[in-house]
């Protein structure tokens, strides 16, 4: 298996140049069954990151592009009358894809980006009363531009709680940039290339997920993040149940991809200020003021003894 | 102290400012401290409760004016002038408590720092201790100790800085006390008690309480008999007598006047010999009720009593003082017995017959003396007279007229106890043989629970005594003869008899076993109460009743010749360091059982920190082994080995012996040279 | 003394004015009990003594087996805020409550720490001279469990020392002869213009130059890297510098930190004392140490 991870590994950072930490990010993402958020700006290669992901998995990959405008049948799809058999037919929507790029979710109106949530909570699209199961694996990748927020509709806390998990990829590092600078166009390149993994090995990882152990001792250590987070005053809520789960999912795909069949801490805090980071606040202090520059995860992360 | 420390350059630490769960705690505290004495407080005290507690509530929720000591002062003043109006006193018991409770709520208002919380604790634990004066009752002991166990627990929340599990504070307290206890119980029984108080016992009242009166008229038993409150308890040290032999002896009555029978003082004290033999001794202890009165009650006919008592008309016993309190008294008693001769006053006061009225019952005397001839067959006569004349032993009976004696013979012939015997002593008389009234208690349940008799109020009875040439005072119940079951059963069973329309003495004695046995749901409440009773008796005999005079046959028995202070204080101070010794050795020898895999690893952890590599708390083993490699590189083959081990127990779910063997043989291989620490750049 | 671990030999106890106050009135509950020789209020009274003893034990405990002793603190520039660990230790494995730490010159603190816990308290002082800095003496004491008692430990000044580096000095050009190469000339180091990409936060890096944003998206520290082609190679000299001691280390301090943030090659050539040139993670360090100690 671990060979496998390797394939993967090397073919996506082939493509998505220096940015290992995001890959391995991804796919512990994919593999706990989570749905992924990247914040970034433009052109910092979300949408290739995506892409290349779908191709090396094998899987059907389908981006949807949402603005303002957007219908949430545009996502779901639509049941159109037939009148050559006088029956509604439904059209799937885009969202019927194993790999969905949900581009600029912010931009979407809150209709819109419900519906995408709705989905990727319940994995499953119900139009007209009829329900139809989305594809396995299901897995969105939804992007928002943190800079921009004119004529935007954020998501909220609630919405941002179904991600599990956020990352921002970051500039490439000069070498990598170099690299960037003197290859051929990476699409090209991707166009060429084959899957590596098919869908029923993705599936087969998923179930060898749950089979990772967690010792009393590593779920104690989650429990105290928990209670650290919502005690000890610094964060202005703590973390969910939903989320302490995600964090030991996470954890458990962590281990699975360094090749352990047991979590340890360390997999908690890699995973953690992905996991986290977008559900977990500071406290105003007592002037009222968000304490700046610290990152809540890792102020987490820190104040827990292990 | 706190400049004390100061001057020497002591750190006290801080003292904490209680917070608002606090003083919710300490005021269930202190309900829950005056709860026993609640009843016995003046009803303003509520008033008082309320405006205190509701002032104290918008004191923290709005900030009104906090009193200032001015107005407390007034306050308190006010509250005094109260308390006097009420007791009459600021002194004593009753108004003391009073004070002490007023005193303790007015210092809620005041609460400030944690000095006035702690001082509300202290003045709660001695509320507490007051309780104990009005009653020292089994129950009432066991819910103060828990109060005080909730007051210490207070007292740990007030002073624990971080304050995170009152539910574990409780636990330690309560630990706490019950390892106190062994101390406690040394210092109970070993401090030197005096005999009576320090000013003397305070002269509170105790009053309200029953007992039998010195006077006999028709109806003043039959008062007595309603009442199920106990009279008395008896631990016999040899054999129990038989129900019809358990005449518990309290007053002779020897003066009759206008069908009330009294106490004639003109024989008081007087005793005259006895003839007995020695294996008829009994031999006894009675735990007396406290009776506001002097009597104490014997078996007939008592011997031997101890110091304290005295002897009253007719060989009856007195304690000296009036009974407040519980008292034990061993007594011995024998019986049969004989009289030998009799003073001249004393047997012409039991001939007296001034008052009796009446122009038929003296020739109904006269008839019956003439039939029987001696005195010996007179009784009886008397007795077949009652027996064969349908004289009825009644609960109800109708009410005399102005001859008592001669209506109750001859016309009503309808009553308890107390006309039979007030009848048969005239009757005695009339005849010229001296006789008079006996009251007391006959009778008594037998606790199987507890082994020991219980003699209740509604156990009084009162008898005849004659005497007979040659023989002296014989004691005859003329009861008997109407209601034997009265004597075999108690009255209770007559009492259901004639519930159930039965004629008294008709029935054999194995229809009445049959009859009077009991349910088996009546057997067990019956036995529950016994029980209970049993561990009350118990608690008041070893503990409440717990004196000098337990101390000096203690210390007795312990081979020490002399019981003083001395000796007393040096064994006390001996035993308790011997077990507080024993305490700390265990307390000190007791650690928290931690994983073994956590303290192998913990030691590794201590052994790298020597060399100069500290583990950061929020750093995970993986983490901290590949730094401390990083910055000890010929290191890394141990640190990697125990890293491993430790993560293979904890992480990895293999915690079986090999691998904490493993871990442990790693952990001690694991040396790393002291000398060498990781300075920062060298 | 490395570490020091409480036992009977460095503990002390006396009662808190509440523990006296309560011991008058356990006198007069006493009183109260004889005058009424009543049995259950001799009882109360003995109880609550004997709960006393019993506590003294509990607070001897709480505070026997610690071991105190400071973990490693990373060395700061003078004037600016040490922080430092202290770790209590539980050589015999007990659940601590309520204990207060009590660090000279600093606020004092309470914490409960259980068996298998190693606590570590952090703290911070402002230091003010360069070299070694001697962490300040520590006392613990509990008032656990009932206030009555007060138990402390001796305070003892424990061996350890923590670097301060020199004060490094307002911003002077480097010595004349490294001035020709344009690179460092037209360097003006707050803005991003001549901004090369993010490396890696070594320690030494300047805070102004630690990426603020990357470390918000929680990737760590990264600092910002200026560049401007070849670097040159320097040796800065105790001769370059003038004026008097503490002011000629600063100045050098300075020119180490500078060099060490641009990653310029350099070395050292001081009297007594000289570093090979090298531009790897341990030459500013290294070269700072050197200095804090002259």
């Amino acid at each position: 298996m671990n060979t496998r991870f390797n394939e993967i590994r090397s073919f996506l950072n082939q493509i998505v140049l220096g940015k290992e930490n995001q890959i391995e990010l991804c796919l512990c993402c994919l593999l706990a069954k989570g749905h992924l958020l990247i914040e970034d700006l433009p052109g910092m290669g979300k949408t290739l990151l995506a892409h290349t992901l779908a191709k090396a998995l094998g899987l059907d990959f389908c981006r949807i592009q949402f603005t303002s405008d957007m219908l949430p049948a545009d996502i779901t799809g639509v049941s159109i009358f037939e009148t050559s058999n006088n029956s509604f037919h439904f059209h799937k929507g885009p969202i019927f894809s194993s790999v969905v790029l949900a581009d600029e979710i912010n931009r979407a109106s809150p209709k819109a980006q419900s519906a995408l949530l709705e989905a990727m909570e319940e994995r499953q699209v119900t139009v007209d009363g009829e329900t139809y199961p989305l594809p396995h694996p299901f897995f969105v990748i939804a992007t928002q531009n943190p800079l921009e927020q004119t004529g935007t509709f954020p998501l909220p806390e609630s919405q941002l709680d179904r991600f599990f998990m956020r990352i921002s990829i970051g500039y490439p590092d000069r070498e990598a940039e170099r690299q960037l600078l003197e290859r051929e166009d990476r699409r090209d390149f991707l166009l060429k290339s084959d899957s590596i993994v098919t869908r029923n090995e993705i599936l087969a990882w998923q179930e060898e997920v749950k089979k990772i152990k967690t010792e009393p001792a590593l779920l104690d250590y989650v429990q105290d993040l928990v209670e650290q987070s919502r005690n000890s005053g610094e964060f202005s809520n703590g973390i969910s149940p939903r989320a302490a789960l995600d964090l030991v999912n996470g954890g458990r795909a962590w281990a699975l991809l360094a090749g352990r069949h047991y979590v340890l801490p360390e997999d908690i805090q890699d995973v953690l200020p992905a996991v986290i980071g977008h559900r977990l606040t500071m406290a105003m202090d007592q002037e009222g003021q968000v304490k700046i520059g610290m990152n809540p995860a890792h102020r987490l992360l820190e104040i827990t003894p292990v | 102290m706190t400049a004390l420390f100061k001057r020497f350059h002591i750190s006290t630490g801080q003292e904490l400012q209680p917070d608002r769960q606090a003083l919710f705690s300490l005021i269930l505290a202190f309900f829950l401290s005056i709860s026993p004495h609640v009843a016995r407080l003046p009803a303003w005290f509520a008033v008082l409760a309320v405006i205190v507690f509701v002032w104290r509530y918008k004191i923290i929720s709005n900030r009104v004016y906090q009193p200032g000591s001015i107005l407390r002062t007034l306050i308190l003043f006010v509250i005094m002038f109260f308390l006097y109006k009420h007791y009459g006193t600021l002194l004593g018991r009753d108004a003391g408590v009073a004070m002490l409770i007023a005193l303790t709520m007015l210092k809620f208002l005041e609460l400030k720092s944690l000095r006035d919380y702690m001082l509300i604790v202290f003045l709660c634990l001695f509320i507490v201790l007051t309780s104990f004066l009005y009653s020292q009752a089994l129950w009432l002991g066991f819910y103060l100790l828990a109060v005080v166990i909730i007051l210490l627990t207070v007292m740990m929340y007030l002073n624990h800085g971080t304050r995170d599990d009152p539910f574990g504070m409780l636990k330690r307290s309560a630990s706490m006390l019950m390892m106190g206890l062994p101390v406690a119980a040394l210092l109970f029984v070993l401090f030197p008690r005096l005999q009576g108080g320090l000013f003397g016992l305070p002269g509170d009242s105790h009053s309200g309480l029953t007992g039998m009166s010195d006077t006999m008229k028709p109806g003043s038993i039959n008062e007595l008999n309603l009442s199920e409150k106990v009279a008395f308890r008896v631990d016999f040290s040899g054999d129990v007598p038989v129900a019809n032999q358990r005449y518990w002896r309290g007053l002779v009555l020897e003066d009759y006047e206008e069908g009330t029978w009294k106490e004639s003082r003109d024989n008081y004290g007087i005793i005259t010999d006895v003839k007995y033999s020695v294996y008829d001794l009994i031999e006894y202890t009675i735990l007396q009720e406290a009776s506001n009165q002097k009597w104490v009650f014997a078996l007939d006919i008592p011997i031997f009593k101890p110091a304290n008592l005295q002897w009253g008309t007719g060989r009856t016993l007195r304690s000296i003082g009036v009974l407040r309190e519980r008292q034990q008294q061993t007594i011995k008693s024998a019986n049969p017995y004989f009289f030998e001769d009799m003073i001249e006053n004393v047997l012409t006061k039991n001939l007296d017959i001034t008052s009796v009225s009446g122009p038929r019952v003296a020739v109904l005397a006269d008839e019956l003396y003439q039939q029987s001839g001696s005195d010996k067959e007179y009784v009886k006569t008397i007795l077949a007279y009652f027996r064969d004349n349908e004289f009825i032993y009644s609960l109800q009976p109708p009410l005399l007229g102005e001859h008592p004696i001669e209506d109750f013979m001859l016309n009503t012939r309808k009553g308890y106890c107390e006309h039979f015997a007030s009848s048969f002593t005239m009757m005695m008389r009339l005849s010229g043989i001296p006789a008079r009234v006996v009251i007391g208690y006959q009778g008594g349940e037998w606790n199987e629970q507890g082994d020991y008799m219980i003699v209740r109020q509604s156990d009084a009875h009162a008898w005849s005594e004659v005497w007979l040439e040659k023989e002296g005072w014989r004691r005859v119940d003329p009861t008997s003869a109407v209601a034997p079951e009265r004597i075999e059963y108690g009255l209770s069973a007559v009492r259901q008899l004639v519930a159930e329309g039965r004629e008294l003495g008709s029935l054999t004695d194995e229809k009445l076993k049959v009859m009077l046995k009991m349910s088996l749901l009546t057997q067990t409440l019956r036995d529950m109460t016994m029980l209970w009773d049993g561990v009350n008796t118990r608690w008041y005999k070893w503990v409440i009743g717990f004196g000098k005079k337990n101390q000096t046959s203690m210390l007795k028995w312990l081979g020490f010749k002399q019981a003083n202070w001395t000796n007393m204080i040096i064994l006390l101070v001996v035993l308790v360091s011997m077990v507080v010794s024993i305490q700390a050795w265990i307390l000190f020898h007791r650690r928290k059982v931690v994983d073994p895999a956590i303290r192998q690893y913990q030691k590794f952890c201590h052994r790298l920190m020597r060399i100069g590599i500290t583990k950061f708390p929020y750093e995970g083993p993986v983490a901290f082994a590949e730094r401390a490699v990083s910055l000890r590189p010929d290191l890394k083959s141990p640190v990697v080995a125990v890293t491993e081990a430790y993560i293979d127990i904890k992480y990895a779910g293999n915690s079986g012996t090999l691998q904490q063997q493993k871990l442990v043989r790693a952990v001690s291989d694991f040396k790393p040279d002291n000398k060498r620490r990781v300075e920062l750049y060298d | 003394m490395d570490e020091q671990c409480l036992s009977r030999n460095n503990l002390y106890m006396l009662p808190t004015r509440h523990g006296i106050l309560f011991s008058l009135v356990l006198l007069s509950m006493l009183l109260v009990a004889v005058n009424y020789s009543n049995s259950l209020a001799y009882i109360m009274t003995f109880i609550l003594f004997s709960t006393v003893l019993v506590s003294m034990l509990y607070t001897h405990r709480n505070l026997q087996g610690i071991c105190l002793s400071y973990g490693d603190s990373k060395p700061v520039f003078a004037g600016n805020l040490l922080s430092y660990t202290l770790v209590l230790r539980n050589q015999i494995q007990r659940d601590r409550f309520d204990i207060g730490i009590d660090i000279k010159g600093d606020q004092s603190r309470r914490r409960d720490f259980s068996a298998n816990e190693t606590l570590n308290i952090e703290c911070s002082t402002r230091v003010k001279n360069r070299g070694w800095h001697a962490l300040p003496p520590v006392q613990v004491n509990t008032r656990f469990p009932l206030g009555l008692l007060f138990s402390w430990s001796k305070p003892t000044q424990l061996e350890k020392k923590s670097l301060v580096y020199p004060k490094p000095s307002e911003w002077q050009d480097f010595p004349a002869r490294y001035s020709g190469n344009s690179a460092i000339q037209t360097q003006s180091r707050r803005s991003n213009d001549d901004f090369s990409g993010l490396r890696q936060y070594r320690k030494g890096d300047s805070p102004q130059h630690i990426d603020w944003k990357t470390y918000a998206r929680g990737k760590g520290l990264h600092s910002k890297d200026f560049s401007g082609g070849e670097l040159p190679l320097m040796i800065f000299r105790w001769s370059d510098t003038a004026g008097d001691k503490e002011h000629r280390i600063s100045l050098l301090t300075r020119w180490v930190i500078e060099a060490g943030v641009q990653g310029i090659k350099f070395g050292l050539d001081l009297p007594g004392h000289e570093v090979a040139p090298s531009n790897d993670d341990r030459q500013v360090p290294k070269c700072l140490q050197l200095r804090a100690l002259m």
